[in-house]
């Protein structure tokens, strides 16, 4: 006799990095307990490998590979699947700027929560007359990587991370694909460029889409009212 | 971070009361939604709050 199938409801979301319609279904008490648990170890290696793992179970779609996607990707489907889950509506402290001191809820709907990339972004980074380096954005897997390994962050990791978001370099006449070379090969390409090149490559970082939200807060104190800039998944559960 | 919306210790207080006083299997609440589970956990206080409001008003009357 086949397993019950559990019915739950589907919804449909965006990809902010391709625009494919993927369809998802929120996470059960069964899949919160494992967020729970790897929130109170606190290791931040745990609590991405747990929303990795509820993000794979709760994509219906398939062909949609959560290592794969990037790390913005990942952020806004997993604002969506917990909104869906658990409720659209998060309180958030947010310090006052005014004196760095007064701390003020703040309700926040996730619906409002949005993917922007930056007007000056392109992945398209213009090495020469000649020469494009397209790159590629993080995926979670090197966001973890790079992030919560045991070690330090330092020039090689940097360099990894980099070599490993070169999608080709391409001329109007020939292409070469980074999956064709090898990690030495990309190193020493990152290591020829100018620093106005490396800066260029910064910039892409930098401009990357990000989660983000701006929310007014009004400090009950001196009564003045700023403007907050919320950026990144943390932001919203911090 | 509060990315699920209750800790460990009351996660496991509210499923453990749902089992023991109320019948419910722990399959049948861990396959729920957790605004769901939220759901009948409101319903079943408002419905404990009433019986006891009547039991009070019994003892009152009689």
């Amino acid at each position: 006799m086949p397993l019950p199938k559990i019915s739950t409801p589907t919804y449909e979301l965006e990809l902010p990095s391709s625009g494919k319609k993927i369809k998802y279904r929120p996470f059960l008490v069964r899949e919160e307990k494992i967020l729970i648990i790897a929130m109170e170890s606190e290791d931040n290696k745990q609590i991405t490998n747990a929303v990795k793992e509820v993000i794979s179970n709760c994509i219906i779609s398939r062909g949609i590979k959560v290592d794969e996607l990037s790390t913005f990707d990942i952020e806004y489907l997993f604002l969506n699947i917990r909104g869906k889950s658990v409720g659209e509506e998060v309180e958030v402290l947010i310090t006052c700027p005014d004196d760095g001191v007064t701390q003020v809820p703040v309700a926040i709907n996730l619906d409002d929560i949005k993917v922007e990339t930056a007007e000056n972004h392109s992945r398209d980074i213009t090495l020469d007359s000649n020469l494009i380096l397209r790159m590629k954005y993080p995926s979670m897997e090197e966001f973890i990587k790079n992030n919560f390994s045991a070690e330090e962050l330092n020039l090689d990791n940097t360099f990894d991370l980099i070599s490993s978001c070169i999608e080709q370099v391409y001329s109007e006449e020939e292409s070469w694909s980074a999956s064709d070379c090898s990690k030495k090969e990309l190193r020493e390409f990152l290591e020829n460029l100018s620093s106005k090149q490396f800066k260029e490559i910064e910039t892409f970082f930098e401009t990357m889409p990000k989660l983000t939200h701006t929310v007014k807060v009004l400090n009950p104190n001196t009564k003045v009212e700023s403007d907050i800039v919320l950026e990144g998944l943390n932001s919203f559960f911090g | 971070m509060s990315m699920a919306h209750e800790d460990l210790e009351s996660y496991f207080k509210v499923n453990f009361a749902l089992m023991q006083h109320h019948k419910y299997s722990l399959t049948e609440l861990e396959n729920m939604i957790p605004w769901e589970r939220e759901v009948y956990l409101t319903f079943l206080k408002q419905y404990i709050e009433e019986e006891n409001l009547k039991q009070q008003q019994s003892e009152l009357n009689g």
